[in-house]
């Protein structure tokens, strides 16, 4: 299982942990994951508002590598997924757009190579029961809500992940892993994404709204697939604890950090350090931060 | 703000205009308003999506631009996925955003004297209100955002705030993320990277070539 693997900016950084664990996780399930030699920002927002073949090009210039090395390219944030499988999709179907993006890229890429999010490789190409027969460390009793965020179902009809108001992808594998998906209603409601720089108090309206509902269904914990949700509800549940004077203390953990715990590993196998809400006392709390035999 | 529908609005290209960017075939709508019902951004804007769509079915550019609604727009794509006439408003938005975006720098003579005059009006904004318009917060989160791109490849956290807080004049913005970006790492080092950067570069440029435009 080889793979092109484009990380996306904020894996390197401000999100390292997702970066972190994805890397612990694949390791253990075999599968090969190819970091993109000198790849671009996708552009995201501020390129769509400002020139469309600009908002093309970029992320297709993180294709070109895997077309020639004759691989699928997988993503990690669901904003630099969705950006790079529509640019994509765009340069495969729309000659005119292709011959621009060529000209722009220096290359003749067709838009032949396959874009996916890890979590569909993870079902597709690993399965169930492969990442099951990785678990030593099952975690029972954990109640997760997970919250997929708006892009990552939104897509053109026809090229999909899953269905896209009510998801499933992401429940099946927290299911595979032990733990408990919570149902609710909020799975793909949008964070507002970069408002946290540029409008905040939306963010902090969305994040509350999120939160809320999350804490009533029970939930111990949120898991999420992107990391500008993740900083929406983990490094902005302080403020919008503050600004609505309530209290959540909710951790928020990508999906593949749970993955890690489940199999065994430590916490700074998967990053947990990074958090900014606590996770330690609620995973002191169901003992998952014992030491597994053959965890790391 | 007073408006009226005449014939001369209704007969004006903006329709074609839009339609020809976003690919889209406006008067489809027939404005049930499921868009404005699943915005999450909805509460927050001064008018609702169906209603900026209404205004472009009419012609009404200054009413369709002028207020904030296509700059609040999160393009989650909630109300493309929804309409019931399959009708791609996330795009919609987008056209609206290219065609404001072209007036504004067909107004100054440069592309640096656009970043100026954003500068000027988002300090004028500050001084007045204390708080910058989403308008040109978001041009100026845009434009150092593209700026570092292209001059780095990639996002840099701490290059992208300390260059949109002095740009914008919202000098604290964020600042009370700072403690825990620092104690936790979150911050990646602008280290640049020569083949990244010319990658990088030569796209920009190569842009505003074909388009004839300095962005």
């Amino acid at each position: 299982m080889k793979y092109a693997y484009y990380p996306g900016c904020s894996l390197h950084s401000s999100a390292e942990e997702y970066g972190r664990s994805i890397d612990a996780v694949s390791e253990k399930l075999g599968m090969d994951l190819k970091e993109v030699p000198d790849w671009l920002c996708c552009g995201a927002t501020p390129a769509h508002i400002t020139n469309h073949l600009l908002s093309v090009a970029l992320p297709v210039s993180n294709c070109t590598w895997a077309g020639k090395k004759k691989m699928d390219l997988v993503t990690t944030c669901a904003f630099c997924f969705h950006r790079t499988k529509v640019a994509n999709l765009e340069v495969r179907n729309d000659e005119k757009i292709r011959s621009k993006v060529q000209k722009v890229i220096g290359e003749k890429y067709d838009g032949s190579v396959d874009v996916y999010h890890i979590l569909e490789v993870l079902k597709k190409d690993v399965g169930q029961e492969n990442i099951k027969a990785k678990i030593k460390r099952p975690l029972k009793g954990l109640k997760v809500v997970n919250y997929y965020g708006c892009l990552l179902t939104r897509l053109p009809e026809g090229v999909r992940i899953d269905k896209v108001e009510n998801p499933t992808i992401m429940e099946e594998l927290t299911e595979t892993m032990g733990a408990e998906p919570v149902d609710w209603s909020a799975k793909t409601e949008c964070c507002g994404g970069s408002m946290a720089v540029t409008h905040k108090k939306t963010v902090l309206r969305l994040a509350n709204e999120l939160l809320e509902l999350a804490k009533n269904t029970g939930a111990d914990c949120i898991s999420v697939a992107c990391p500008m949700c993740q900083s929406n509800l983990d490094l902005c549940q302080g403020a919008t604890e503050r600004k609505y004077k309530t209290e959540f203390d909710i951790p928020v953990f990508y999906f593949t950090q749970l993955m890690g715990l489940a199999f065994g590993m430590d916490g700074k196998d998967v990053g947990l350090e990074k958090l900014i809400v606590d996770p330690f006392p609620l995973l002191q709390k169901k003992g998952f931060l014992n030491t597994v035999d053959g965890g790391s | 703000m007073k408006w009226e529908i005449t014939d001369k609005s209704l007969e004006s290209d903006f329709v074609e205009r839009v339609e020809q960017i976003s690919g889209e075939d406006i008067s489809s709508c027939y404005q049930c308003g499921n868009c404005a019902a699943g915005c999450p951004i909805c509460a927050d804007m001064e008018e609702s999506p169906t209603q900026v769509i209404r205004y472009v079915q009419l012609g009404l550019k200054e009413q369709a631009l002028s207020n904030d609604t296509i700059w609040l727009c999160a393009s989650c794509q909630t109300c493309t996925t929804r309409c019931p006439l399959k009708v791609d408003l996330a795009k919609i938005m987008d056209a609206l955003r290219l065609i404001s975006y072209k007036e504004d720098l067909q107004k100054t003579t440069t592309g640096r004297s656009f970043m100026k005059d954003l500068l000027m009006r988002a300090g004028q904004g500050v001084a007045k209100t204390l708080e910058v318009d989403i308008k040109t917060s978001l041009r100026v989160f845009s434009q150092v955002f593209l700026k570092t791109i292209r001059d780095y490849g990639r996002m840099s956290e701490m290059n992208l705030i300390a260059n949109y807080n002095i740009n914008s004049g919202n000098l604290l913005s964020n600042m009370d993320n700072a403690p825990a970006f620092l104690l936790k790492g979150k911050l990646a080092l602008s280290g640049g990277d020569k083949k990244r950067i010319a990658k990088a570069r030569r796209i920009f440029e190569k842009v505003e070539e074909i388009e004839g435009i300095k962005l």
